[in-house]
């Protein structure tokens, strides 16, 4: 198998996505997690410029960089006493065992479905050479409807998390 | 207008939502600011502009030769072999249904902004019905047979919410729970059908993602593949019929789930008019015309369809020879008719049963709004025993009444007689006819003139018995003097002459060949309905049934004259002397009693008689049990009985400790409820791996 | 087998589903949970975008992608909202503590 340049670069944001998941699992420092997060984030974006998902991918970068990391290292911040952070994301020991079990058992189906599985492919579709124009005319047609309750919905977000966060809750 | 209709026909039906949220959001804030009356008259206009473009549609549509146009509003749901548009469906049978709808829709809604003057709720009453004529719209012009059931659904709601409007009083709700409750049997069977048929043809036609297999026309034109399909040894052609049309029994009030209706008279006057008389009763006579070619792929279901329908037009018509309420007769007339209309489908004769859907929704609604108008005249009295003598007091009502009657009695000219002959006719002659249900159907037509007149006179002649029988007006008195009966407002009256007007006129659509007319009404839907048997078309023997019809017609109404307008003194004797028979008929056979007592008694019995099992017969082994281990420890000895206690104890104390084990699992921490999932689904996962 | 092909994205966001699945149910504090909740909901999005890619060929698995995205910007928002609300009224965000689903 030739392995070119390509395929380097992709091993190496596979990589950035995964391995900063695992310490997002196994830290014990909501501080790292959440900075482990922000990794995962990157690379996953990363791979989105590899699926040639280009408005996805700063979509990614805008959203979850830009908005949910900020978001959640204010509310780390804003619950947490920054001297005892070291012990700030426990694991429980028992589920953390018994999930692992779970989860290595679905690893193990899954990657055998894996193996032998054939995808419906699609190819003599051509792939549009920009996505931002077709993604647009997309959700201006045929998904105008989701695009407006998703609309609505992130005014609700808005509303909702002011009253739910107001000083005096009764 | 034709691309108008193709692209934009969904607006006919958004109109009236948009009416139903206007009212129903701004409602209190519009009474507030422009008085009672706005909430009606906006209603009135959205279901009027839904009126003018379903009149384009229907110009469309007959200008196009039959060719059916579709309206692709929206793809619904995509699933692999589930594709469901939201798209609605133009042609001749749906444009017809579409200007009943509309057109005696919006001179409901103007006779409600009278009728429900000054109500407390009346921008409510206006969400409602809007939400109603919407509904009702998806139903008729769903071009799938999901989003027809969206409809269903819409109006089965929408019927329960009107029925128990005024719901300050108990019996109310009662009747919308009834109503909705007994609906929900029927559509259980409608989407059971539903399910069978997108079950059989998503795996016999083997669809391309893409093609939408609940669609009408998917479904026209793979029906021949339910041909010799089998289910559990039956027919699946007849299984997926009948479960629809237990779907339509419920919708459309037929033997066994007719009880509901009645009972449904509690509403508005407006809305039994409307609902339960004009639109929403006929869905399921018009969901068995659109999936005739389903229909007509089953002879026993089509036999069950006749008969259940001749069945419920006899039943329903004795029924209501002896109601006292105005609007209970008119109740028990409209099951008849409807009973009428699934002969009609039934013995094959699509387009009979259609025409009488529309000739029916004009008279019936026009004598369901004079009876409303009566009501109001009357201040709130429904019992036709009360009454009389109104004629000279409302002339304006009467004479739309007496017309409505008439049509309905089968007096030609009028529309009821071209429709019902029509149906009769097929009931002898057609494909699936037989004379036995020709003679159900004549019988009937005989029973309903005898009704309809006694309601008739009862309420409109002789003398007046407003305080015959109470007189406790003058107790209030000179309040009593106040309680003249007084012509009702033009807003009430005028929808009334024009639906009489039509309840005349509306037969002349259908003048069958024999008569000498052309039968237009079953040209127009040929092209959704097929042609059906017009062979023998001057048959003598088409005319002696038409003779004999009208006959019983004239003997009915002439029955009734001499019982309740020449010797009152009749039916008094009558009933004392047929006694018995009298109690049965005057009780409606005790069929509602006999639900109760099968159904609701039936199911709380069960219930006790598990009771009583768990107390006698669980205890009784467990009293046998513990006598046998006595006497084996008595037998026994010490030894015994130590090591019994033992396991009695082990048994409980293992109970305990499971108890306990298990309450744990309901921690209230939701990780653990997550956790529990992930290990049944990983289990559940590799268990099917292991076994493939 | 081509590296950049089908099966390494599923791999890839199977991992993260599974450390999300992990993290989800393994974290004592409530901001660990979220955590995990992000990483699945960044799994699914990533599959939906190469299938969209890969087999599919055509936007609309990337429209399902940008629909995710945005749902978990809201779901953050009002998560926030919650953990902040929480706080103020037990003084504590350990997710053990909160038992008052059982009552």
């Amino acid at each position: 198998m030739e392995i070119g340049m390509r395929d380097i670069v992709f091993l190496c944001v596979a990589l950035l996505t995964t391995i900063p998941c695992l310490i997002v699992v196994f830290s014990r420092n909501v501080l790292y997690s959440a900075f482990a997060l922000f990794f995962t984030f990157l690379g996953t974006s990363g791979l989105y410029f590899f699926l040639d998902a280009e408005f996805l991918a700063i979509t990614q970068v805008v959203v979850y960089i830009g908005g949910v990391s900020v978001l959640l290292l204010f509310a780390i911040l804003l619950t947490k006493n920054v001297d005892e952070i070291r012990k700030t994301n426990m694991i429980s020991g028992p589920r953390m065992a018994l999930a692992g079990a779970a989860a290595l058992a679905l690893l193990g189906s899954f990657l055998y479905a894996l193996k032998g599985a054939r995808w419906a492919m699609n190819g003599n579709a051509a792939y549009p050479a920009t996505t931002i124009k077709g993604l647009g005319d997309l959700l201006l047609s045929k998904y105008l409807l989701p695009f407006e309750i998703v609309s609505i919905l992130l005014l609700a977000v808005l509303v909702g998390s002011l009253v739910i966060s107001r000083r005096s809750v009764q | 207008m034709t691309y108008f209709i193709k692209s934009y026909g969904f607006i006919i039906v958004l109109l009236p939502l948009l009416g139903a949220v206007v009212n129903g959001f701004f409602g209190k804030r519009l009474r507030e600011r422009f008085g009672g009356t706005a909430s009606g008259y906006i209603a009135s206009a959205m279901v009027f502009l839904s009126f003018l473009l379903s009149t384009a549609a229907f110009i469309v549509v007959a200008g196009s030769h039959g060719a059916a146009i579709v309206n692709h509003a929206y793809t619904w749901m995509s699933l692999g072999t589930l594709q469901v548009e939201i798209a609605f469906l133009f042609d001749p049978l749906s444009a017809m249904m579409l200007l009943i709808i509309t057109g005696i829709g919006f001179l409901i809604h103007v006779y409600s902004t009278a009728y429900m003057h000054g109500d407390q709720g009346i921008s409510r009453y206006f969400a409602y019905l809007n939400l109603f004529v919407f509904s009702m719209l998806i139903l008729v012009l769903a071009e799938n047979a999901l989003l027809m059931f969206v409809g269903w659904e819409g109006v089965g709601l929408c019927s329960y919410l009107l029925i128990g409007f005024w719901f300050q009083e108990k019996q109310n709700t009662t009747a919308a729970n009834k109503a909705f409750i007994v609906n929900r049997v029927g559509d259980f069977g409608f989407i059971a059908g539903l399910f069978l048929l997108y079950w059989f043809l998503a795996k016999a036609a083997g669809p391309s993602a893409g093609t939408s297999i609940l669609s009408f026309s998917y479904l026209a034109e793979h029906a021949h593949l339910l041909k010799d399909a089998t289910i559990f040894g039956a027919s699946l052609a007849t299984v997926i019929c009948l479960a629809l049309f237990l779907g339509a029994t419920g919708k459309s009030a037929q033997i066994p789930l007719y009880v509901w209706l009645p009972d449904a008279m509690a509403g508005p006057t407006p809305v039994s008019a409307l609902i339960h008389a004009a639109t929403m009763v006929t869905a399921g006579v018009y969901m068995v015309g659109r999936l005739n070619f389903l229909f007509s792929m089953s002879h026993t279901a089509m036999a069950v369809i006749a008969v259940t329908g001749a069945g419920t037009a006899l039943l329903a018509a004795t029924m209501g020879c002896l109601q006292n309420d105005i609007k209970k007769v008119l109740a028990y007339s409209t099951v008849s008719q409807l009973g009428y209309m699934f002969l009609a489908m039934g013995v094959g004769a699509w387009s009979a049963g259609l025409f009488h859907v529309m000739t029916h929704a004009f008279f019936k609604a026009c004598l369901f709004l004079g009876a409303g108008s009566v009501i109001l005249g009357m201040h709130h009295e429904q019992d036709i025993r009360k009454m009389g003598g109104l004629r000279k007091h409302m002339p304006r009502t009467f004479a739309t009444f007496a017309l409505a009657t008439a049509a309905i009695m089968g007096m030609p000219p009028l529309s009821g007689f071209f429709s019902k002959d029509e149906i009769l006719w097929q009931a002898w002659s057609g494909e699936h006819g037989h004379p036995g249900l020709w003679f159900a159907g004549f019988l009937t037509a005989g029973i309903t003139a005898f009704y309809m007149a006694r309601l008739l006179f009862l309420t409109f002649f002789g003398e007046t018995r407003r305080d015959a029988h109470h007189n406790h007006h003058d107790d209030h008195g000179e309040h009593a003097h106040d309680r003249v009966i007084s012509e009702s407002p033009a807003a009430i009256t005028v929808p009334l002459i024009i639906l009489a007007g039509f309840s005349a006129a509306a037969g002349l659509v259908g003048v069958p060949a024999a008569l000498g007319g052309s039968n237009r009404i079953a040209e127009f839907l040929a092209p959704v309905l097929g042609h059906h048997g017009t062979a023998g078309t001057h048959d003598p023997i088409e005319y002696v049934l038409m003779a004999a019809s009208v006959c019983a017609a004239l003997a009915g109404g002439g029955l009734a004259y001499l019982f309740y307008l020449a010797r009152p003194d009749i039916p008094v004797m009558l009933a004392e002397r047929l006694g018995p028979v009298h109690r049965l008929v005057y009780n409606k056979y005790y069929i509602d009693e006999i639900y109760g007592a099968l159904f609701v008694t039936g199911t709380k019995i069960l219930s006790r008689v598990l009771a009583l099992f768990d107390r006698h017969v669980i205890d009784l082994l467990v009293n046998v049990s513990g006598l046998a281990l006595r006497t084996q420890a008595r037998i026994a000895g010490w030894f015994d009985q130590a090591y019994v206690d033992g396991a009695v104890n082990l048994v409980a104390d293992s109970t305990l400790s499971f108890g306990e084990q298990v309450r744990k699992l309901q921690t209230g921490r939701v990780q653990v409820y997550v956790l529990v999932l992930v290990c049944m689904v990983a289990l559940g996962i590799v268990i099917r791996l292991m076994t493939v | 087998m081509e590296l950049t092909g089908i099966t390494s994205y599923i791999i890839i966001s199977l991992i993260l589903f599974l450390a999300g699945l992990l993290t989800v149910v393994s974290k004592k504090s409530i901001i660990g949970i979220f955590l995990g909740i992000e990483l699945i909901l960044n799994s699914a999005a990533l599959n939906f975008a190469a299938f969209s890619r890969l087999t599919a060929r055509n936007l609309e698995g990337q429209m399902v992608s940008m629909f995710v995205i945005v749902l978990a910007a809201a779901e953050a928002a009002i998560a926030l909202a919650l953990l902040l609300a929480i706080y103020k009224r037990y003084r504590d965000i350990n997710a053990d503590n909160l038992t008052t689903l059982k009552w």
